[in-house]
């Protein structure tokens, strides 16, 4: 088990690839911060990711950013220790002690040297506790000054102790410092003195409070107190996490969150509708689109409809299928729970609909603001009775892009409800990646009547998949009923197998035109003692623990799955043959290992080594290698627990 | 034009409708069919969504776009199939139940939208296919055969509630007279806004109290009533005009009014209020929308990156 | 001449040889004639006013409703039995089971 304080077990000679947690607390500019450094670090050519980790609170608790960045190797990946921790508050430096490495910087506010843990009222119980028990084993007296010392005396941490309240002063001095933006120079503070310690250009700096303040005087104000912190703390500590120069080829680059990214990747599938009622973390997809609705403004638009609850959202959606448009609803487990007999309808009357799933911490309200992938078998199962659906789950924000065009296209094509699974993880982490390249994107609407005609049979019996008449061209009728060709309720045996078996025998068809190699990905050693089996964001972390593990001599791989319906199980059997099923460890942030369920349920094989996460934080790239040699030296079942 | 030779026939379809003999609901397809003809609405772009329930099966009855849904659920897929294509004329059929109890989140939040579609609620006072326990619109104290006990809960006023949810035409109609109701379902549709018609329904076979005779005797209409109108001339005027209808959704005993209480033509529709945002929505709906060429995506690597240029970085 | 022709009979919704006879108020058998004293007809324009005036009349012999004159004259003239009204029931209430 990790415990906590973590000691870094590695020292950085050479930087090529920077870790940073930004810290403060909630409401107080972390955001600004982070796209800041994002952009700016993207600017100089530098991949970022930058996860975002939060309460459920509007304001005040402790919330933080932690980032990597590399000019190697596009990062998706979080790891510990990191080399520097920027702290807004005292309440930042306190939670995340452990997790700078030894030799590390700590940039924080030094009048705020007398602040005790045990006098902040944000903190939670249990992590006061673990400090006071900290504090008394280093005999350190509570205060972040005791702190600062200890971390410089024993892990050698080079400690940066800004005023950031004589910094304020001497803005106001240069300029008019609006009180409702007064927090935005906080986050600055952190920009610069984070900016000066790893030599990112002023220009990249410029270029992204360009964006950030569309305001000149906001704008200009913050250029001031970037120039007041970074001259400061680069004449003093110089840029020692200067990164390598990067060697990525990107010129151009996507930044951006995976909320947004699936926004984009739904405006270019063709969404016309989307319904949505307001739930962490889905709902900034349903604003970014709302944002974009009106598109390149020349016609073609997006409605973007706020509903009562997502009762209603689901079966909105399911309407504006029904009269041929490309519709979505976006929403996470309560929100999902209450559409589930809405989905039972769209399966039942073989409607194109797409459901946007961000999982997050359950059961119940769970976790709200926390990373989960605990919806898998909620999502393969949901509703009564039998019906065809399919169920993707993306690895990181490229993969998010594709499965949401590829979603539309199947939920048309094979006239289904389609389940994208997306996480919080993921909604709320800001990367950079390739700008996609549209030209090889298809629609795919499948098989489409819009002339009228004769005797229409909607539920056309002679096709798995019978063509779909838009509302409007011809008369028909749906009913969550069992039916008949025509649409109508029906009880008859007879008529019960046959519908039964089009509506069903569209399983096969989706097995036949769903390729095998869509559904899984495969990355590491041709020949493996060992494969980690996962899917969705442990994709990014487990890939980098691979490739250290085999840096090192290990040969182990690790297979993604990328569709849980169709499930990849000739690829999954083919495997355990290969390697041996006991070879294979599932890597999941749920406590089952629910895609190892999946797999025991299509294939028959049983993957009994388990490496789990469901703290809502995500897997660390140090914590996932150490538990695979775990693992390899015998033990079944890890659970992965850092993370503030 | 073709649509002229349209009859109510022409709206009804061939499946046996298997609603108890005698049931009220009858009245309902007669007077919706007559309706239909005499708008000389185009069968396929006319959409008739039902929930669940007896009144549920009303789509199948009719020889236009039929969608039978879930229970309490019809008027969401109704918003999205109006709101995705508002060429089509959108009718809701949906018992007191499915309205005002598992569904009545939706049908208070329709109100505030004013999307320009017709409700007509089958006011049967209980859960017909269920068998006969007490719906929402059931008064306290009432014991239709089929409960054990008698209700000890109060009715909804559906009149009173829509009033309050914003529909901007609010009628009642019996389904008795059936030359009334058309002429009420004709004038809901032509309205340009969220229409509701409470629909007094005797269910013969449950609710042994709202008999086709209880309601003759009760029943008059407010044309009756002397100088009664219900239209709003100008925003000014709808609080009095809410209170009057208000009033007389309350009018209780011996006397129930049918007839038109409430009309409000001065409230934006929503497709109004869409149109004011996003500009083309009135000529270029969703459901007209093209989202390729040929399977080519209508937004190409030069659109994207102009309309989403918020996100590109170019390295510099 | 039979009961099912009079005015006064409300047939049963299920099965139809028998009725209610609403002067008698008792349950009468639809094929017989009682020579009560109150038989009565139908007025002409019955079938005409209820389909005006309700929108539909039920054919108790074809179970279905029917809505426009034309075809319930046709229904007529087979001797079929059109009306709105079937006799209060307590059995179909009572056995038939909730079906959704
Ligand atoms: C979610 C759900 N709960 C319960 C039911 C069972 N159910 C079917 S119809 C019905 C009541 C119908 O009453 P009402 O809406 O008044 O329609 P009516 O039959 O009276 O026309 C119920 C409760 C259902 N179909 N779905
Ligand atoms: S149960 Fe009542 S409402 Fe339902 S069909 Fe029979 S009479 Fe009509
Ligand atoms: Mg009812
Ligand atoms: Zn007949």
């Amino acid at each position: 088990m990790t415990r906590w304080p973590l000691r870094s077990r590695r020292e950085w000679t050479e930087l090529r690839e920077l870790r940073y947690i930004i810290g403060g607390p909630q409401g107080g500019g972390l955001e600004t911060t982070s796209e800041i450094l994002s952009w700016a670090f993207a600017r100089s050519g530098y991949g970022v990711i930058s996860d975002r980790e939060y309460f459920s609170n509007i304001k005040g608790r402790h919330s933080y950013i932690h980032a990597t960045v590399s000019g190697a190797e596009v990062p998706y990946h979080l790891s510990y220790p990191v080399d520097v921790i920027a702290a807004m508050d005292a309440e930042s430096v306190f939670s995340h002690i452990g997790d700078i490495r030894d030799g590390g910087y700590l940039i924080y506010n030094s009048d705020e040297g007398q602040s005790r843990f045990n006098a902040i009222p944000s903190m939670e119980r249990e992590l006061r506790d673990r400090l006071a028990a900290f504090m008394k084993a280093e005999s350190l007296d509570g205060t972040l000054a005791s702190v600062v010392k200890y971390l410089s005396d024993a892990r050698r941490v080079n400690a940066i102790g800004l005023s950031y309240r004589d910094l304020l002063d001497q803005l106001q001095k240069k300029e008019s410092v609006e009180a409702a933006q007064a927090s935005r120079y906080i986050s600055t503070i952190l920009s610069g003195a984070m900016a000066a310690l790893s030599g990112v250009s002023r220009e990249s700096i410029e270029f992204s409070m360009r964006r950030r303040f569309r305001q000149d005087e906001i704008y200009r104000a913050n250029m001031t107190m970037f120039d007041i912190v970074s001259s400061l703390v680069e004449s003093k500590h110089g840029s020692p996490l200067k990164l390598e120069g990067s060697t990525l080829s990107l010129r151009k680059m996507l930044v951006a969150s995976g909320n947004d990214t699936v926004a984009m990747a739904k405006a270019v599938a063709g969404l016309r509708f989307q319904s949505y009622y307001p739930i962490t973390p889905a709902a900034d997809e349903s604003f970014t689109l709302e944002e974009y609705e009106r598109l390149a403004g020349d016609g073609p638009t997006m409605l973007v409809y706020q509903l009562e609850d997502e009762l209603a959202v689901i079966n909105a959606a399911i309407g504006a299928a029904l009269a041929g448009v490309r519709s979505a609803a976006a929403t996470s487990g309560p929100g999902f729970d209450l559409m589930v007999e809405g989905l039972g309808w769209a399966g039942m009357n073989e409607v194109p609909v797409v459901v946007t799933y961000y999982q997050r911490g359950g059961p119940s309200t769970g976790q709200p603001t926390r990373g989960a992938q605990s919806d898998l078998l909620s999502s393969v199962f949901a509703s009564h009775g039998e019906y065809p659906r399919v169920v993707l789950a993306s690895g990181d924000h490229v993969e998010a892009f594709y499965d949401t065009i590829d979603a539309f296209n199947y939920a048309e094509q094979f006239q289904v409800p389609v389940i994208h699974l997306v996480d919080k993880f993921l909604a709320n982490t800001i990367a950079t990646f390739p700008i996609p390249d549209l030209s090889s994107v298809k629609i795919n609407r499948g098989a489409v009547i819009k002339e009228k005609v004769p005797g229409y049979k909607r539920f056309d019996f002679t096709y798995p998949v019978s063509p779909r008449a838009p509302l409007g061209t011809n008369v028909m009728w749906y009913t969550g009923d069992e039916h008949d060709e025509y649409g109508h309720i029906s009880e008859d045996s007879e008529n019960r197998v046959k519908i039964m078996e089009k509506r069903m025998g569209k399983l096969e068809v989706m097995e036949k035109e769903i390729p095998e190699e869509r559904r899984y990905s495969y990355f590491g050693d041709e020949r493996p003692d060992l494969i980690l089996v996962g899917w969705g964001f442990v994709k990014g972390v487990a890939t980098k623990a691979v490739s250290e593990l085999r840096a090192s001599g290990k040969k182990v791989g690790y297979l993604h799955i990328r569709t849980f319906v169709p499930f990849p199980s000739r690829t999954i059997g083919s495997v355990a043959k290969d390697v041996g099923a006991d070879r294979l460890v599932a890597v999941e942030h749920n406590y089952e290992a629910q895609a190892a369920v999946l797999t025991a349920a299509n294939t028959g094989i049983t993957i009994g080594k388990k490496i789990v996460k469901f703290t809502g934080r995500p897997m660390y790239a140090n914590e996932l290698e150490e538990a695979v040699m775990r693992v390899m030296k015998g033990e079944n079942r890890v659970v992965l627990e850092y993370g503030a | 034009m073709a649509l002229k030779q349209l009859t109510p026939a022409s709206y009804r379809s061939d499946v046996w409708n298997d609603w108890c003999p005698g049931c009220g609901n009858f009245g309902i397809v007669a007077a919706m069919t007559q309706a239909f003809a005499e708008l000389g609405l185009a069968p396929e772009s006319t959409v008739v969504v039902s929930g669940i329930g007896c009144s549920g099966k009303t789509p199948h009855f009719l020889n236009v776009e039929g969608i039978h849904t879930l229970h309490g659920r019809s008027l969401p897929y109704a918003e999205g199939i109006r709101l995705a294509n508002p060429n089509l004329t959108v009718v809701v059929n949906a018992g007191d139940g499915d309205l005002l109890g598992i569904g009545v989140g939706h049908f208070v939040s329709l109100g505030r939208r004013n999307i320009d579609m017709t409700v007509i609620m089958h006011d049967n006072t209980v859960y017909g296919l269920t068998k006969g326990q007490a719906a929402p619109t059931l008064g306290r104290g009432l014991q239709p055969k089929a409960l054990p006990k008698p209700n000890i809960q109060d009715a909804i006023n559906p009149i009173a509630l829509a009033l309050a949810s914003g529909y901007t035409f609010i009628a009642r109609g019996y389904t008795s007279r059936v030359k009334h109701l058309k002429e009420i379902i004709k004038q809901a549709i032509e309205h340009k806004g969220s229409a509701f018609i409470d629909v007094l329904q005797p269910c013969v076979t449950y609710d042994n109290i709202h008999t086709v005779e209880y309601y003759n005797k009760r029943v008059y209409d407010l044309q009756e009533v002397e100088k009664w109108d219900p239209v709003v001339k100008s925003q000014e005027e709808a609080p009095q005009k809410m209170a009057q209808a208000m009033l007389k959704a309350y009018e209780g005993g011996d006397r129930i009014p049918i007839g038109v209480f409430y009309v409000n033509p001065n409230v934006p529709t929503y497709e109004e209020r869409l149109n004011e945002r996003l500009k083309t929505y009135s000529q270029m709906p969703p459901a007209a929308q093209e989202i390729d060429r040929a399977g080519v995506p209508l937004i190409g690597n030069e659109g994207f990156e102009r309309i989403f240029s918020k996100y590109v970085v170019t390295v510099g | 001449m039979s009961c099912r022709d009079c005015t006064y009979y409300v047939p049963h919704a299920l099965y139809r040889y028998i009725g209610f006879c609403e002067k008698e108020r008792r349950v009468v058998i639809g094929e017989e004639y009682r020579k009560c004293g109150y038989f009565e007809i139908n007025p002409d324009s019955y079938i005409k006013d209820t389909i005006e005036g309700r929108g539909w009349i039920y054919c108790a012999d074809c179970y279905m409703p029917i809505y426009d004159y034309e075809t319930a004259l046709k229904h007529k003239a087979m001797g079929h039995l059109l009306t709105t009204k079937f006799m209060f029931d307590q059995v179909a209430a009572e056995e038939s089971p909730g079906v959704d």
